[in-house]
């Protein structure tokens, strides 16, 4: 159809794939996923190491080691990363953190001095007692990990489907 | 009787001249007194006037109208004394060309509630007190012409009644009849004085005609009064 | 205040000719502002509401772009075809409640046809949350049913009962035609505002069906099958356009798209539809924001044209400034007279340019839906355009301030300018 040739123009200008993004590894950026079901809100990030530590391999000097440790506290303490509509009333229930450079020790023999890259997967998973108050969420990840430029977020709540790129100074996304 | 017009000392320099453009000692017009003002081109009638109206702003002496000392006074107010108590008539070109006869006519009772008001006690609207000054003006059949095909007798005459209405204490007519031929002149004289004896206002009347001078109670040549020294003879 | 107006509006008048060429490029350029802000605000609403309810789409590997735009809206490149057996194992996934095949590439008088089960009029939804409903008829049964989406029936004056050909592709002209196996109409859905209005439905058997005796997008020379012997085929389906797929639980989607992406016998592509349109907005965003800022720059340039015939008015109406503080107005009121008959000029300008755009939508919307599926409602103006004409009024009433704090100069200079 000769209809619409900018939209075609345009959905051409998109790097194929895009929507398997979650995967890509490009420095600076991360992903999270939310989907918000029943009182559940599930949050997945993932994101280059890169973006969180600055490296990507296991640690090998004590500063990077602390780097580590500093990384992992910071996700353990996610109500401060992620803070939910306050009137939803959200509590995190589990969570659980999956990189190589956690998992002391047992990978060594992937670590091919630093070529490889190496990525961070967490899952986190809010209990909210008014789920229908829920309309957003306020990111701080901008503030813990500097070298995280860009954080690319897709949505699924009963409100529908939604999309949004957050930054350093844009840390909401709502539905 | 109360003065309508007090000039004590004042004197004028346009912004970037090199001498003084007026220096009066004294000038004092009564209260409904009709005074001829005249003097050779550029002596400063037209600037005088405009002190007067509060147009020109003096900085110096004391400029009384009715009153009430135009100098430091702010413009707002200036502006305010002006569209309630002066009536202004001009050589020529004297009407708003896009506006009917009756809107140039109600101008100053647009810009002064107290012209409205005063005009609105002679008649119950505005436009009847129009109509009256049209037909003692003799423009009855005038009013739904556009301006701009009056005769130039005709248009002073419509300037004469937008300076009228709502009767204020000050007639300022500047050259009025210089664009008229010789009998519209008198005509036109005959009947500003005559509306301003009915309205009790004083007239100051600036022409070269010295002709005219008879039927005014005053005559004043402003060189006479004015003691600043035209910048040719300084030289 | 308001005798101030009155004169503004009489000197305007006054100088109509001059003013009105300027109103023109005002009324022009608001049209034209509106106009671009209108078809961003139209496209935008007709995309979000033509799919809801379905929690992923799924086709070929491609742009998830290209492929929201072919499988949902019928726009842009076809995709490749996917493999009936992967449609059969997304179906099977525990996870999905739902999943309906779409096929596409034939059409009818340039209306799409798309094969589907009868499970399409059940879970497609629009808009929020609403189902597709019959005006006339019922879902097709027979292999040769077919139904019409609102528009092509009105526009083709098609009802139940008529019988329909339909063309091997997409095109205007000289597509080859499928005359052997002509369809019925057994249904006309009501009108959604979305794609579907201007579909043509089928069951994926019929679309089988119709090509059985084609090899590689001819006919099979002297070789036809007639339709009532078609019935002896298989008829299942080799492969299909795309899915649309519905979970049991919304928060799994990212799980079966994932799944879905790692396919292993082909390689598929699953989009979660609201995101895709969201990246397509990111995209055309910056399209839409040059397309903006070049119209408001039009607006500019007819206000600086106000600016500019009022400044050079100026010069011609000292005469009346003069006669004006002569009788009393305060220098703030000239001021204030050539701010007021800017103003007056914009605000003319905004009206007649949203009449006049209201009047052209009104005129090519039929036009405009049909070429780009935007559906522009017949309304004068928009909430979202509101801010827009404020910042016509506001650059307006900047226009305004140039000449009139000339004019405000002016009066201070001229004094009763009694010697002209
Ligand atoms: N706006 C002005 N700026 C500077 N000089 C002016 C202005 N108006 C008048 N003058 C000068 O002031 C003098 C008096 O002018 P004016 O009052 O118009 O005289 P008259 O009305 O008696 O002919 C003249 O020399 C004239 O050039
Ligand atoms: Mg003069
Ligand atoms: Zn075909």
């Amino acid at each position: 159809m000769i209809k619409s040739k900018i939209l075609l123009l345009l959905s051409m200008l998109l790097t194929p794939f895009s929507t398997v993004a979650a995967v890509a590894h490009v420095h600076g950026v991360a992903t999270l996923q939310l989907a918000l079901d029943e009182s559940l809100l599930h949050l997945n990030l993932s994101s280059p190491l890169d973006s969180l530590l600055g490296f990507e391999h296991q640690p090998r000097t004590e500063k990077q080691k602390t780097a580590v440790r500093h990384m992992a506290d910071q996700l353990h303490q996610a109500e401060r990363l992620f803070r939910p509509t306050l009137a939803a009333r959200c509590t995190l229930k589990t969570y659980s953190l999956e990189s190589p450079v956690l998992e002391t020790g047992k990978h060594k023999e992937h670590d091919h001095e630093g070529h490889d890259h190496a990525d961070l997967n967490a899952e986190f998973v809010f209990y909210c007692a008014k789920p229908n108050e829920l309309r957003d969420l306020e990111i701080n990840l901008f503030s813990y990990f500097p070298g995280l430029l860009r954080l690319k977020t897709e949505a699924a709540t009963p409100r529908g489907q939604s999309a949004a790129i957050l930054t350093p100074s844009k840390r909401r996304i709502s539905w | 009787m109360a003065l309508a017009i007090d000039i004590q000392n004042v004197r004028f320099r346009y912004a970037g001249a090199a001498a003084d453009c007026l220096d009066i000692p004294l000038l004092q017009v009564e209260a409904g007194v009709r005074t001829f003002l005249y003097g050779p081109s550029g002596s400063g009638k037209s600037t005088l006037l405009g002190l007067m109206g509060g147009v020109i702003q003096v900085q110096q002496g004391t400029l009384n109208i009715l009153g009430k000392n135009l100098v430091q006074m702010r413009p707002a107010i200036c502006d305010r004394m002006r569209a309630d108590h002066i009536g202004f008539i001009f050589q020529q070109f004297n009407l708003i060309p896009y506006l009917s006869v009756m809107d140039n006519i109600l101008l100053p009772c647009r810009f002064s509630l107290r012209r409205q008001q005063r005009a609105l006690a002679e008649s119950s609207t505005l436009e009847g007190v129009a109509r009256r000054l049209l037909s003692r003006l003799q423009l009855e059949k005038t009013e739904h012409i556009p301006v701009t095909k009056l005769s130039v007798g005709q248009q002073q005459r419509v300037a004469a009644a937008r300076a009228l209405i709502g009767k204020p204490e000050i007639v300022i007519a500047d050259e009025p009849t210089s664009a008229l031929d010789a009998d519209r002149q008198s005509a036109f004289l005959d009947l500003l004085l005559q509306e301003c004896t009915e309205a009790n206002a004083a007239l100051i009347f600036v022409s070269h005609n010295r002709q005219l001078a008879a039927q005014f109670h005053h005559e004043i040549s402003l060189p006479s009064i004015n003691i600043a020294v035209p910048i040719e003879n300084t030289l | 205040m308001s005798h101030l107006l009155h004169i503004a509006l009489r000197s305007a008048w006054n100088r109509r000719l001059t003013l009105g060429l300027t109103l023109v490029a005002i009324t022009l350029s608001v049209a034209m502002l509106i106009g671009v802000e209108r078809l961003r605000y139209e496209a935008h609403r007709g995309f979000s509401l033509s799919v809801s309810g379905t929690d992923l789409v799924v086709g070929a590997r491609t742009s998830p772009i290209q492929l929201i735009l072919y499988a949902v809206f019928r726009i842009g490149e076809a995709t490749s075809n996917i493999d009936w057996k992967s449609f059969q194992d997304i179906a099977d996934n525990p996870l999905v409640a739902w999943a309906v095949p779409i096929s596409l590439g034939d059409s009818h008088h340039g209306f799409p046809v798309m094969g589907t089960t009868p499970a399409y009029f059940e879970h497609f939804h629009y808009s929020d949350s609403r189902r597709l409903s019959f005006i006339k008829g019922q879902p097709f049964q027979d292999i040769f049913d077919v139904v019409l989406g609102m528009e092509v029936a009105s526009q083709l004056g098609y009802t139940i009962g008529d019988r329909i050909v339909l063309s091997h592709g997409m095109g205007e002209v000289g597509l080859l035609e499928h005359d052997d196996k002509p369809f019925i109409v057994s249904g006309i859905l009501a009108p959604t505002g979305t794609p579907v209005d201007r579909t043509l439905h089928i069951s994926l058997e019929g679309i089988t069906a119709i090509h059985l005796n084609w090899v590689g997008g001819v006919p099979m020379h002297g070789f036809t099958i007639p339709g009532e012997h078609v019935r002896k085929f298989d008829l299942t389906p080799k492969d299909i356009t795309a899915a649309l797929v519905g979970l049991k639980n919304r928060a799994a989607v990212f799980r079966v798209q994932r799944q879905i992406n790692e396919h292993k016998d082909e390689p598929l592509l699953a989009v979660m539809p609201g995101v895709a349109l969201e990246q397509l907005w990111q995209v055309i965003g910056v399209a839409e924001k040059t397309l903006l800022a070049v119209t408001s720059m039009v607006v500019f340039v007819g206000l600086s044209g106000l600016a500019a015939v009022l400044l050079a008015s100026l010069n011609e109406r000292r005469r009346e400034m003069a006669i004006l503080r002569a009788i009393g107005a305060r220098r703030r009121d000239i001021f204030l007279l050539m701010v007021s008959e800017s103003l007056l000029v914009t605000l003319g300008g905004i009206v007649l340019g949203v009449i006049l755009l209201s009047a052209a939508s009104l005129l090519l919307a039929p036009w405009v839906q049909a070429n780009y599926g935007i559906s522009l409602q017949p309304a004068l103006i928009y909430v979202s355009e509101l801010k827009l004409l404020v910042g016509v009024v506001a650059v307006g009433l900047l226009a305004g301030l140039v000449p009139g704090h000339r004019a405000y100069k002016m009066s201070l200079t001229d004094g009763l300018m009694s010697r002209i």
